[in-house]
């Protein structure tokens, strides 16, 4: 009895705890904002001294707000760069800040604050071709990275059709540069920002970044489309902390003032309206078709290649374990073991980056050399498996027969075990479809991530998810259909 | 009795440290048919076994057709060459290739062994296949055979090489009185035609068919 009392004393002390807490974030007006401290120097990232807390212009442009508004204090809240728009509506945080950048579609989606900031979207590249490259016309057939889901991303692909140069996708801004600086890449277009930063960290070498923009953006805060009230409230105190200079000192701390903010300021002060300006405006939905279908062969590529590679490697694998010697079979089932008990996510990543300081793979090789490594080890347990099931008898009837061990494989085991291996190959395959979603954190820009990219444009997965879900049946399906065929066909009486 | 085709002499299998064959002696001469006969466990099958080389034995000799066979593991396949074409055996279970039709389980061996082109293959499974009385089944699969029509495929397919001694296990065990004779009169044949059989059985009323009874105990 006491003990209950005591729980049911406690429950209603957490209870009291947690309302007060969520009244505190009403009544002390908390402003609840989003942003990603992943690599976000110099906008948002974790203190050094405290990484509890986060620091950057962007968090001082926060609490600056939070401070306009009343007597507010900000708290931070991590979320995935791309995902900011989603979360933002989704309720997550009342402001998204972290390099958002002022787009046609952000602003047909969402409420939008005026600009705080301007960027030049700047070409970076080795010094070597510093005299050769001066704008993305001169990139013909090379390969150029970039953020996905940013503007710049947005301009190369419109550049890919009208100079014939090839966007590559990141999902962070710090593997671009060391890709251009390894001869992976033969250009990053990013927001200057973005890229002196990743000049500094390389001591001012490995590459150069050119003078002439690009284009111009420019960074806002994201509301959700609702909160267009509060959204003018911010505006009041962005336009307020750009007459008193609390911004510029914002700025200026952080070494990103230059006299392009100046003008910025004098522009939104008067009310003029700020665009973005560049070779690229907002693309249409539409505009995406061509790349998800594009990005739905290279899926196709990357699986087919993968799968055809797996089965090779688990073949041998699988004749390691049930032929070899000892030592072979041990070796082959190490492999396994060590394949099938790591995430296949860390291993797209050593081959991709670890491996760089030794073999500069391309990233499409790389990402099937992976895959079809990966799933080679379970291959190669689906195939010893369907290789023991083949009667022991037969083998012995094939050896009095007078056949070699290889003839015993090749036209008596072999075959008989290529039946029971095909559903859990089709199985396998269709897994692997969908495993090469992964692919996209080394730059191959398959169905998911165009998708991804999509639906950060157009701001809203439903379209673009039942596209993607769509394609990836269609893709699936038959096969089903043809394993399901062909087992029918095999399976004679 | 002319010579002997097949000798074996003290031949003794142990697993496990259990005696399954003990100090076992027979031969069979060209043309006899000969039954190994014994309850159930007795060795007949580990003796058949041991002759086909798929076994080793631990002690005593066996000679097949000149080809000797010592005790100890079991040589490698390569060395085993002469002896695969000197010897068919047929499992109790027929073992089939389940993937083939009946005419390829026989045309397998023909054409990536023996090195027959698919024609002469052909020819001499569908001659088989008649002989035996089972011509009209030959695009059959095992799966589709009854047990007595298999029999007859493993038959034909242990017979195709053309060797000089066939190894029968249980050859009995799936058929009807009928067939049993049957099959009495086509081994009786094959032997007639100078080859060897030697038929591991404990239907003592097939054995009354054969040349000869040796009886395990």
């Amino acid at each position: 009895m006491i003990i209950r009392a005591a729980t049911s004393q406690a429950c209603k002390l957490a209870l009291c705890l947690f309302t007060s807490l969520l009244a505190q974030d009403r009544s002390a007006r908390v402003l609840v904002w989003g942003g990603d401290a992943e690599g976000g120097a110099p906008y948002v990232e974790a203190d050094p001294a405290n990484p509890a807390r986060v620091r950057g212009f962007d968090v001082e442009v926060a609490e600056r707000i939070a401070r306009g508004l009343g007597d507010r204090s900000a708290r931070f809240v991590q979320v995935q760069w791309s995902d900011i728009d989603l979360s933002v509506e989704r309720g997550d945080f009342a402001l998204g800040l972290s390099g958002v950048e002022d787009t046609p579609a952000r602003r047909a989606q969402h409420a939008v604050t005026i600009p705080y900031f301007e960027f030049r979207e700047v070409l970076a590249v080795r010094p070597a071709d510093a005299g050769r490259i001066h704008s993305l016309a001169d990139l013909r057939g090379r390969r150029v990275g970039t953020l996905g889901s940013t503007i710049a991303y947005t301009i190369l692909l419109a550049a890919r059709d009208s100079t014939g140069l090839i966007p590559i996708s990141y999902d962070d801004d710090v593997h671009p540069y060391a890709d251009l600086v390894q001869g992976r890449m033969d250009a990053v277009l990013l927001d200057h920002i973005i890229a002196q930063r990743a000049l500094r960290r390389r001591g001012g070498s490995g590459f150069v970044i050119l003078p002439q923009p690009i284009a111009i953006g420019h960074y806002v805060g994201v509301l959700a489309r609702a909160d267009s009230a509060l959204r003018d409230s911010m505006d009041a105190v962005l336009r307020e902390s750009m007459r008193d200079g609390s911004l510029e000192q914002i700025f200026r701390r952080w070494r990103v003032w230059d006299e392009t903010q100046a003008t910025l300021f004098d522009r939104v002060l008067r009310g003029e309206t700020v665009g973005t300006t560049g070779p690229a405006g907002a693309a249409q939905a539409i505009a995406y078709l061509p790349s998800l279908a594009r990005a739905a062969a290279v899926t196709l590529l990357v699986s087919v290649l993968s799968m055809a590679l797996a089965v090779i490697v688990g073949l041998a694998l699988a004749s390691g374990r049930v032929y070899g010697s000892a030592l072979l079979r041990w070796l082959t089932t190490f492999y396994v073991e060590v394949i099938r008990g790591t995430p296949l996510l860390l291993q797209l990543f050593v081959i991709y980056y670890g491996l760089a300081g030794f073999v500069r793979l391309p990233a499409l090789l790389a990402a099937i050399l992976a895959l079809g490594l990966n799933y080679a080890a379970y291959e190669a347990e689906i195939y010893r498996g369907a290789l023991e099931a083949v009667p022991r008898v037969q083998l012995e009837a094939a050896r009095t027969l007078g056949f070699t061990e290889l003839q015993i494989l090749g036209l008596i085991r072999g075959p008989q075990a290529l039946r029971y291996a095909l559903a859990p190959m089709t199985n396998d395959f269709v897994a692997l479809l969908k495993d090469s979603a992964l692919v996209s954190v080394i730059t191959v820009v398959e169905l998911t991530k165009q998708t991804a990219i999509y639906a950060t444009n157009v701001g809203s997965w439903i379209v673009p998810g039942l596209l993607c879900a769509a394609v990836y049946l269609a893709m699936s399906l038959p096969l089903a259909r043809l394993a399901r065929r062909l087992e029918r066909r095999w399976r004679v009486a | 009795m002319t010579t002997a085709l097949l000798v074996i002499e003290g031949l003794c299998v142990r697993h496990d440290s259990r005696d399954i064959l003990r100090s076992l002696s027979f031969e069979v001469a060209r043309g006899e048919m000969v039954a190994l006969m014994g309850p159930s466990g007795v060795g007949k099958t580990t003796a058949l076994r041991a002759v086909a080389a798929l076994q080793p034995f631990d002690a005593g000799a066996i000679r097949i057709d000149g080809f000797a066979l010592a005790p100890g593991p079991v040589p490698p396949e390569t060395r085993l060459v002469p002896l695969r074409r000197r010897v068919g055996f047929v499992f109790q279970s027929h073992a089939l290739f389940e993937h083939l039709s009946a005419r390829d389980n026989i045309t397998l061996a023909l054409r990536h062994v023996l090195g027959k082109t698919r024609a002469e293959a052909d020819a001499v499974a569908a001659t088989l296949l008649a002989s035996l009385d089972v011509g009209g089944r030959a695009e059959a699969k095992p799966g589709q055979l009854s047990g007595g029509e298999a029999q007859r495929v493993a038959i034909a397919r242990a017979l195709a090489p053309d060797p000089a001694l066939l190894l029968m296990d249980e050859p009995t065990a799936a058929l009807d009185p009928a067939r049993r004779t049957a099959l009495a009169a086509t081994l009786r044949g094959l032997c007639n035609q100078g080859r060897s059989l030697l038929v591991a059985t404990h239907d003592a009323e097939f054995a009354g068919q054969t040349d000869r009874v040796v009886t395990l105990a």
